[in-house]
């Protein structure tokens, strides 16, 4: 299955094997398409290259940390990602390898993850469908262009993704924040269900629900045939899981393409660029550098899928311009690398929730609870536009709270014996607007060490967003108080844009090649056999993790791009 | 611990993943760890040859007092007698810089001279009762600590407990260790039991 050289013309080429590219190939190869998966990093295998799973805190050498060299010399950019430590560091890019510049007076977090499987190894599975609510913003405020689809033209794809991934979750019918196929939810906690009836009492327009994740609470048959098994609630995720109880290419997608017989993969085979026939107006294959030493070769096909994350897809249109398209190949809009956009996570609340004492719970929950955006209905009185989800949670506080405490002796180790306070917490993730001054450009001369230019990223979070956040500080703080948690406090991040690891946009979709670089079908306007699936393609944030999306929008764009071959228009 | 035994231990993990989901195990699944293990702190008994790497010895043995102060023996070891004192050591020489390993030795330095100038007697030769007062004097600022020493000791302390609840005896023996909860049961009586020794991130 594993290529290096190949004079093979394949039927399909998919950039990038993460969530959507291990989507494509799967697709393709299922639809008996011979297909190459063309990957920048190494191979990771499932189960035997988890290299930190399973391993008690006691046997790791640094007790989870990661030396400060290595930090220093190498992930001064990805340490910032909360998964990182010394369990999973191997499934986060060298930042001393992979350098980008930002414009000054702005900074981005870029949290890499080349390998096969890409960020389907890290990320936190939350996954949530969109409503027309988020489709229609860019057309009511006009920030942004419009989205060339509504819900109805992803409603099917949905479907069939999450029964495939599987979305633990409860259904709720809420207008902003459509249900999916589910599986069961994680239990919520006693308090966290007594909050759940303060809160929907005292705010008849929030819901604090289930958060709805890609893990297996209970596998169906379908689950269990891929060799998936039931979430053990370890929640040490992003160090691999050999139960493949969360979805990721390793666990789900990747298996089934294998099986098909139709795949391929070059591993190790880091794109420089698309290689454009002008007679055809058509990509005739990608040319590679090797990730270890330095060669170059290339491989050919019929239609190129590029899912090789929002800003390595936009850096290989950038880097491919040629003659016919100086400014990017497929851009002739001039928006390509523009409208870069993620979440914004800036605000906090917390509060003490008494009483409770004699409630418990067994296991870790690999994620929380969920208020939907209660702003989306536009208000021309709000002072922002737009809204935010919040993530929510309740936990008994441990020793890694409690040694903080003042205490020495006996009395204080009896103390951190026992389960402290019930604690009650509230993120924000708020929208980011689409707006054209958030943009990435090729570095004038700056490389890394392929020869490819590197990326210069000019990204910054605007007024509506702050004012946003101190909206969802304040309405953390109000709802807290007004259900009568104690000790309530709240409060504002500054992480840079990146921090949300949602990055989206630079690609967009759009029904006017004269403002859109894809279709919407996720095929380009300019060259045919072209299409890029991954957030890059994205006209807006909404509230919601982006995943479950843009996974519904590469099954969808694969069964168009058949379907056109096959009617000879690609 | 050395590399043979977290690869034991990683074996040991797949197999009970792969009989749990009806496969065998077949070889060669195991990476080799052995250079991330061999950077393991390793107890060193007292009395064995041990090179400190960022403390003295005179500094390491008062440490071991400190430990032991801070988190004693109950049914469990005390921090000391688990070499969480030479755990810091080496956490400190790996995991931070210059400036706080100064300020790790300097809070050791006002924690020895002050006992001997309010006691007369250095820190080790305290009876308990007394570590335990003057280390709370310090923790809370009390005359003649600052509030920049309290703030300093609070850094020690915090390495001292990370040292215990991360070891084998404070995560699996003082508190409950679930490397396999088998899934998440959100309501469960509580009836004295200990806490969990956390896993996930720290």
């Amino acid at each position: 299955m594993y290529i290096k050289e190949s004079k093979q013309a394949y039927d399909a080429i998919v950039i990038g094997s993460g969530i959507t590219g291990g989507w494509a190939a799967k697709e393709f190869s299922e639809k008996g398409f011979k297909t190459l998966l063309v990957e920048r990093g190494r191979v990771v295998e499932h189960r035997k290259d988890y290299v930190g799973e399973g391993i008690p805190p006691w046997e790791q050498p640094l007790r989870s940390k990661v030396s400060l060299a290595k930090v220093e010399q190498q992930y001064h950019v990805q340490k910032n990602c909360y998964a990182f430590n010394d369990s999973t560091k191997h499934f986060f890019g060298n930042d001393r390898d992979l350098p980008f510049e930002t414009a000054k007076g702005t900074d981005f977090w870029w949290i890499r993850a080349n390998q096969l499987g890409g960020k389907s190894l890290l990320w936190h599975r939350f996954s949530y469908r969109w409503s027309d609510f988020d489709f229609n913003a860019n057309k009511l405020d006009g920030f942004g262009n419009d989205w060339p689809i509504r819900y109805q033209d992803l409603a099917h794809w949905y479907s069939y993704v999450e029964r495939h991934v599987g979305i633990c979750g409860q259904k709720e019918s809420l207008p902003q924040l459509p249900d999916s196929e589910f599986l069961p939810p994680f239990d919520m906690t006693a308090p966290e269900l007594h909050i759940k009836q303060q809160l929907e009492a005292a705010f008849p327009d929030r819901k604090l629900i289930h958060g709805r994740q890609a893990h297996l609470t209970k596998p169906s048959a379908h689950h269990l045939a891929q060799g998936r098994g039931q979430c053990q609630a370890r929640n040490e995720c992003q160090k691999g899981c050999s139960f493949g109880a969360y979805f990721s290419t390793q666990s789900s997608t990747l298996p089934d393409a294998a099986k098909t017989g139709n795949l391929q993969i070059a591993s190790n085979s880091v794109v420089h660029s698309l290689i454009y026939d002008g007679i055809s107006n058509r990509i005739k294959g990608v040319r590679v550098i090797d990730n270890e030493d330095l060669s170059q070769r290339e491989y050919f096909g019929k239609v190129v899928f590029l899912c090789a994350s929002t800003l390595g897809s936009t850096q290989i249109l950038l880097n491919s311009r040629n003659k016919t398209f100086p400014n990017g190949l497929a851009n002739r809009s001039g928006v390509l690398g523009h409208y870069l956009m993620d979440h914004n996570y800036n605000a906090w609340a917390r509060a003490e929730i008494p009483g409770f004492e004699d409630s418990f719970y067994s296991g870790r929950r690999p994620g929380g609870l969920y208020i939907p955006n209660f702003y989306f209905k536009p208000d021309p009185k709000r002072p922002f536009l737009r809204g935010y989800g919040m993530s929510a949670g309740a936990y008994r506080e441990d020793w890694k709270a409690m040694q903080h405490e003042d205490g020495i002796g006996i009395a204080f180790k009896q103390q951190l014996q026992k389960p402290g306070k019930w604690q009650f917490w509230l993120g924000a993730q708020g929208e980011m607007l689409p707006r054209f001054e958030n943009s990435v450009q090729l570095h004038a001369f700056k490389k890394d060490k392929w020869g490819i230019p590197q990326l210069e990223i000019n990204c910054r979070f605007s007024e509506n967003e702050r004012l946003m956040m101190l909206d969802a500080a304040e309405q953390g703080r109000l709802m807290l108080e007004k259900i009568g948690l104690e000790s309530v406090s709240s409060g504002l991040h500054d992480k840079p844009p990146g921090s949300g690891i949602h990055e989206l946009g630079t690609a967009r979709m759009g029904k006017n090649p004269k403002d859109s670089v894809l279709n919407g079908f996720n095929q380009s306007h300019d060259i045919p056999n072209l299409f890029v699936t991954d957030g890059a393609s994205f006209c807006s944030s909404a509230v919601q993790n982006p995943s479950l999306t843009f996974m519904a929008l590469t099954v969808r764009a694969v069964n168009y791009a058949v379907k056109e071959i096959a009617a000879r228009r690609i | 611990m050395t590399a043979e035994l977290t690869n034991h231990s990683r074996r040991r993990f797949l197999q009970g993943v792969l009989i749990s989901l009806g496969t065998g195990l077949s070889n060669g699944l195991i990476g080799d760890n052995a250079l991330a293990a061999a950077l393991n702190y390793r107890v060193v008994p007292d009395g064995e040859p041990y090179q400190t790497k960022v403390l003295s010895n005179e500094q390491l043995m008062l440490l071991k007092r400190v430990c032991n102060t801070i988190i004693p023996a109950t049914e469990t070891p005390g921090a000391g007698d688990i070499g969480v004192h030479g755990f810091i050591d080496h956490q400190l020489y790996h995991c931070y810089d210059l400036n706080v390993h100064n300020r790790m030795r300097a809070i050791l330095s006002v924690i020895e001279t002050s006992s001997l100038r309010i006691y007369g007697h250095s820190f080790a030769q305290l009876n308990a009762e007394k570590q335990v007062v003057h280390l709370t004097r310090l923790e809370t600022a009390a005359e003649p600590f600052s509030e920049q020493q309290r703030t300093d000791f609070k850094q020690l302390k915090a390495l001292v407990c990370f040292g215990y609840y991360t070891s084998e005896t404070g995560a699996s023996h003082e508190l409950v260790y679930q490397a396999y909860p088998g899934g998440f049961k959100g309501q469960i009586a509580y009836r004295g039991r200990a806490g969990y020794g956390s896993l996930a991130y720290y």
